[in-house]
Order: C-alpha cells, then structure tokens, then sequence
C-alpha cells in the first residue's frame, strides 16, 4: 500500500468515491488508524464495486474492522462466509472462520472449516494469486499447524499427528520460518509424533507364513514385543541365537514397546537395561531380570558398567541407543567404549524426523562406519515416511548371507513391508 | 440516519442524484476536503457522524456525533447482511443506540483542535429508551451561550422524541460540560393545525443562527418557530401552508439556518428516500439539497439533490461561513465524517444566487 497520509488518500478518492481501489486504500488508511466504522464502510464498498478477488479481500478486511469492535461475531463470521461463497476455492476464510472459532473454544467448527479447506481449496493460490495485503494468512504451513492444533483439542490426535508428521518433511519443514519451525517443533515436543499404540507395528503369530526372514524359533513366537520388528531383525541377523547379550541405552518400557523383551524371555538374553524414567526403571526392575540401571545415560562410564555387569565379555549381541533428542542420542554414542567392545547389532536411533539440525544421522553413520560397523537397514519408519532409526551390524559378528539378504539402503524404510510379505 | 424513521418506509427505487460528487467538484474546483477523527480510544472505533459547525467568536467549533455501532449499508445489496441491507451493528449484547458528543474548537485547516472532549452531559438521567443521548446536535450560539440542540429519545419508555436545548461551557480542566438543559415543547399552533394529537417525534429543527431560540422546524411548507426560555412556550412565529413546494421528498432539516448577504438565509437539507426491495426489506437514500430563503421564509431557491461523496447515506448538521468559505461538516454511511470548504463563488454559482 502507498504510503500516503489519510488525507491525500481522501483528497484521491474525492476524484471518484465510488472506484473500488480507492475505496480499499481509504479503508486500509482508517484501518490502520484504527477507525472501524470508517474502515467498514469503505471496504464494503469496495467489495460491492470490485472484482471477486478484490471484494474476497476487501471483506476479510471489514470483518477486522468489526472484530476491533468486539462483540459483533455475528457479523464477522457473516462476513467470512460471504468470502468463502465468492472464491471457495481460496483457503483464507476458511483458516479465519475455524481461528474464529478456536478463539472460542469451538473446535469442532473450528475443524469443520480447516477440512472443508483442505478439501476444497487449492493452496497455490495464496502465492499465484496473492492479496494485496496482509489478511492474516500467513501462509499454509501455518494453516497446517493450527489445523493439528485444532485437530488435538478435538481428539482427533492421530490426524494432528498426521499432520505434524508431513510439516516435518524436509521439504516442507525447510521453507518454513524459524517462528513457524519452532512451533512445529514444540508441536511435536507436546504431543509426541508417534502417538499410541497405533504407530507400533507388531508381529504376530498369524503373520508367520508371510514373514519374509526367518530364524530359529520365529515359529513359536505368539508375539513380538518392539515397536519396529527390532527384536526381530536382531533375533534374525543372530539366527535365533539363544544365551545371548545386550546393552540397552533408553530401554523405555519393560515389555510392550521393549527390544529386548522378547530375547529375554524366549531366548534367554541378558544385559543391562538404562533409562533415566523413574516409571520406566521401576517397571524394568519389577518385570525383568535383567539389570536395570536408573541413571542419566549421558554420564556413565560405560566400560565400568559393561565390565562390572557383562564381565569377561568383549562381544555383546545387541546394542541398543534410544535418548531423545537426537544430539544426546549422538553424545551417548561418542562415550561408547567402541575400541573395547564389539556390538553385533546396534540399532541406533537418530531421529531424523524430528532432528531439527538435520545433522545428526549423517554424523552417526560417519563414526559407525568409522567404527567398523555396516548399514544394513536405513532409515526406518513405522508408515514409510517419519525416519528415526538405523540399523547396523558389526560384520565380524553377523554372517554376510543375512546381512545381504534384509539389507535396505535405499530411502525410508516402511517396516511392515520390509519384514512382512 | 435516525432508525425509527424506517417505520414510514415506502416502496420506491433509488432516483438518479443529479448530484453525486459535490464534494470532488469543490476540490477540483479551489475547496478542501478534510477528515475528520475522534481517538479510536475514546470511540472503539464506531461510527463518527453527523458533525456540526459553527463560528463562535471568530472560531470554528465543530461538534461531531458518536454512535456506538457501525453502519452496514450494502449500497448495492450486493453483499447485504443477513439482517437487511441497512443494519446497525452494535455490540450483541446490547441493543441500545447510544449516542456521545465530542465538541471542540478546531483551527482553520481543521487539523489541531483545542478544548476538544467529550461532552460530559451531566444532567443526564439513567436512560428508558434504547435510543441513548442527544442525537443529531446542531451548534449554535444565542445570547453569548453555547448550545447543541438535537433530539433525544430516552426520557420515555416509547422513545418520543423532542429537541431539547443543552447548553455547555468548559470547565475548569478545558473540558466540555452541559450547564442547562431545556425540553422544547411542540407549538401549540402545530398541534392545532395538524389535529392529529403531538408527534412521535420532532428532530432536525434547523436553529436560525441570529434569532436566539428559533428554529426552522419544517421546511416544506416552511415553519419557524421560537421557543421563550422563560415561560418554557413555543410558537410558531411563520407557517404558510400554500407555499407549499410539490417535490418527491420533503425538504427536511440539516444544517443551521445562516444569515446569507443582507436579506437571506442559507441552509442545507436533507431529502430522505424510504424504499424497500421486492423482498420487501428496508432499504434508504439520505441526500442533501442547498436551500435559500428570504427574510419572510419564502423559499427563493433550492438546488437539485446532491450526494457530498456518492454515499447512499450521508448527513449534515452544519454549516458556517468563515474566511471566503461555506464551511460543511457532513457524515457518510453513519461511519465517517468529513469537513469540506467549498469557496464561496463556486457556492453560489451551483446555486444560481
């Protein structure tokens, strides 16, 4: 907008009151001044003299002007509602009717209008097309990330999730500013992007004649118990190894959700579980036998712990690295005793879907490598899209013929259809 | 725009305005155009209207009307409210119509005003009409006082209407206050000539700036009365009811009635169009017409009707001659208000005086 004093605008419009441009500039100048009625009037007009795209804008515009009057919400979703009739097709008074209702705690209305958008409205028109002005709109990630909001008080929990989790792509997460990102994040940080038991993927015994790598055992199994097929990827590249070891950093729950529940209980591991919950370390110690450490893994000594508890051992099966975020998970690695011990497997999680440095996978696969440990499943998902784990093997303790035949390195990894056929 | 004025809607469409621009015309042709603002602070941002002005002692006091709504006035029914073209958007949960004054003295390129407040109307009793306050105030000055006379409504529980007289000075912070207040009675010859019983409503008298206490209470046919603060009468003191003037709408009152050269008076009316679409919902035009008289109130001319900014709803309630110009403070749509100095040839010219 032309920077013009208020009365130079009049002295312009006075040339012709009833010009639908001059009508929005002397709207937008009472505006800015405050003046609603003023400012009302002169977008109304606008409306009422201009194109479609002009008088869209021209009354989201005058419902501010209303909505600075307080307690006129009639009139402001009336307005709102005749944009959305004259360009359906936009996404703006869709987002400003549901944030209309948010602010009121409606949010099933609220929802009603944020999907009646995402239904209906092509996104590429705020940037193809744009307003002349700021309308409070700031742009569609924002949409998406009051849609989740919205979504989560409405106890549509896995939809938000859903739709944090495509915020989080790259793509998208990447064009978006430090503002919308933090939020993103926070988000994310509130709700937890995987959710309930919904975003496990758990084998069961029925799913035997479909399962893809097979190990000793593996028919017996009713059950498994990680959230990713963990337990059986580690079960397989040991070939159903009984009596074996573990190291489990971030152990989280004893039994539903755990990696090593299963090698425990039906093939007789042992090892030592960690996690600095006092929920988690109390359910390990009541439900499991093997050692349960309540500490902060980020300030063990390692080498005395695996020593004093896994003594006369320098080759352990299963190393487990599970810390939020992901820069602690990476610490955690560093301390490590690597030139110690050799771990035959390590599932290492990077969460690089919600690691907002996007640094942290490459710099573990670097020292992994570096360590002489081999890639063998990237980039792992529960739905083929949020990835936040890898899976490695030391090739001294796992035979190639497994390592060949599961390996996957070629983008994200939807679990299920890895591991099932 | 007076809501209860909706009640005598008739069908009828929007005429042509011979008219529509007045105001552009007078700033291309040498005039001025000026906005003017209360502090959103002290309004929220409602609608400012219906300005009057008058030179008291070589200064410009203007005085402009708040209301506490915004008018919604889909000119083209184009996008109308639910509620109709023409609604008054108050707060939901309160459907009075409340009326503030904001009197000050403003310099003569209206920019900086001093002693500029709202007028504390302190002997204002607790309102019993939705219609709140002293609407549609005119300036005047008679006997070395100050006054706003207008209508108000909210002294009865059926909203009648009355002008009434306030007269106000500045207290000792420069701030404005109502000193009297007086109730102007209906003219016992009105109610005799009309026989009907008193009116519901009596508004937009027209004060005739040098005759203290006299009105121009209709001007079609014209009747100036004049109220006696002492025995608290009014009479109508001139009504010729064959000079009657056969035009679509009446004249009806606006600005105050100004002495013009030696023998006339000036003024500016307001023609009001009352319709309804063919869904039978209100609709309604409020122009204005320049109206001189002479000395024996015989109409001597008036101009075609004019829109000051091609606003379907535009009103004045003053008018002033100052330093070579005609001085008008008008509203539109309710919302916003203007003043607009239209020099005095081009004044005349449109005229035809």
């Amino acid at each position: 907008m032309e920077n013009k004093t208020l009365k130079e605008t009049v002295i312009e419009y006075s040339k012709d009151p009833r010009n639908a441009d001059l009508n929005f500039n002397m709207g937008y100048k009472y505006q800015e001044l405050n003046q609603g009625a003023s400012a009302f009037s002169h977008y109304l007009r606008a409306a009422e003299e201009g194109d479609d795209l002009l008088a869209y804008e021209s009354l989201i515009r005058a419902q501010y002007s209303i909505v600075s009057q307080k307690d006129r919400g009639y009139t402001e979703k009336y307005l709102l509602k005749q944009c959305i009739v004259i360009l359906p097709e936009r996404p703006e008074a869709y987002y400003l009717m549901a944030k209309h209702y948010m602010k009121r705690n409606d949010h099933a209305d609220a929802y009603f209008h944020f999907k009646m958008a995402e239904k209906l409205c092509d996104f590429t028109l705020p940037e193809t097309q744009p307003l002349r002005t700021k309308i409070g709109y700031k742009n569609n990630i924002h949409f998406y990330i009051d849609f989740a909001t919205c979504a989560w008080k409405w106890d549509k929990n896995e939809e938000a999730r859903t739709i944090l989790r495509m915020l989080m792509k790259d793509e998208i997460y990447n064009s978006a500013d430090e503002e919308d990102k933090k939020y993103i994040r926070d988000s994310i940080e509130e709700v937890g992007i995987l959710g309930g038991d919904t975003s496990y993927t758990y084998y069961k015994k029925d799913l035997y004649p479909k399962l893809k790598y097979t190990f000793e055992g593996c028919e017996n199994i009713e059950t498994n118990f990680s959230q990713v097929y963990q337990d059986m990827f580690i079960l397989f590249m040991h070939k159903g190894k009984k009596n074996g070891t573990f190291v489990e950093v971030g152990c989280g729950p004893a039994v539903r959700g755990s990696n090593t529940y299963l090698l425990e209980s039906k093939y007789n591991w042992k090892g030592i579980s960690i996690d600095k919950d006092p929920e988690f370390a109390a359910e390990q110690q009541h439900r499991r036998k093997s050692t349960t450490i309540f500490d902060d893994a980020l300030t063990i000594d390692y080498e005395s712990l695996i020593a004093k508890h896994l003594p006369d051992v320098t080759e352990i099966d299963y190393l487990q690295l599970d810390l939020e975020p992901a820069k602690n998970t990476f610490e955690c690695l560093l301390s490590i005793p690597f030139e110690k011990y050799k771990f035959g497997v390590i599932t290492y999680e990077h969460d690089h879907y919600i690691d907002f440095t996007k640094s942290y996978r490459s710099k573990s696969r670097r020292y992994l490598t570096l360590m002489g440990y081999e890639l063998v499943v990237a980039d792992v998902s529960s739905e083929g899209s949020c990835t936040f784990e890898d899976w490695w093997v030391h090739p001294d303790l796992v035979d190639r013929d497994v390592i060949d035949k599961i390996k996957s390195l070629e983008g994200v990894v939807n679990i299920k259809e890895h591991m099932i056929k | 725009m007076n809501k209860d004025s909706i009640d005598a809607y008739v069908p009828h469409a929007i005429t042509p305005c011979e008219y529509p621009n007045f105001a552009g015309n007078v700033v291309k042709n040498g005039g001025d155009l000026i906005p003017l603002l209360i502090d959103s602070k002290e309004t929220g941002g409602t609608g400012v209207t219906n300005g009057s002005v008058a030179l008291i002692n070589d200064k410009l006091h203007v005085n402009l009307r708040h209301v506490e709504y915004t008018l919604y006035h889909a000119e083209k029914v184009k996008y109308a409210h639910p509620w109709g073209p023409v609604v008054y958007l108050h707060p939901e949960n309160d459907w009075r119509l409340i009326t503030n004054n904001f009197l000050g003295v403003i310099n003569d390129d209206f920019t900086d005003w001093e002693y500029y407040s709202k007028v504390n109307m302190k002997l204002d009793v607790t309102p019993i009409w939705e219609f709140v306050g002293l609407e549609d105030a005119r300036v005047v000055q008679w006997d070395d006082k100050i006054f706003l006379t207008g209508v108000r409504r909210d002294t009865t529980k059926n909203g009648i209407g009355r002008m009434e007289l306030s007269e106000v000075q500045l207290d000792e912070n420069g701030k404005w206050e109502e000193v009297s207040r007086q109730r102007i009675p209906i003219p016992k010859e009105t109610l005799e000539t009309i026989n009907t019983g008193p009116s519901y409503c009596e508004k937009n008298w027209m004060p005739v700036i040098d005759q203290p206490y006299t009105w121009v209470k209709w001007c079609n046919p014209v009747e100036v009365v004049r109220y006696d603060p002492t025995t608290k009468e009014t009479k109508t003191i001139s009504l010729d009811e064959s000079k009657y003037v056969n035009l679509d709408f009446d004249f009806r009152g606006g600005s105050q009635v100004i002495p013009y050269k030696d023998d006339y008076y000036i003024a500016l009316c307001h023609v009001t169009n009352l319709f309804k679409s063919e869904s039978g919902r209100k609709n309604c035009t409020y122009r204005h017409r320049f109206i001189v008289f002479d000395k024996q109130w015989n109409i001597v001319k008036y101009t075609g009707e004019l829109n000051f900014l091609e606003s379907h709803v535009e009103f004045s309630c003053g008018m002033c001659f100052h330093k070579g110009n005609f001085v008008i403070v008008f509203g539109t749509q309710d919302n916003t208000s203007f003043v607009l100095k239209v020099p005095q040839k081009y004044l005349e010219d449109f005229i035809g005086v």
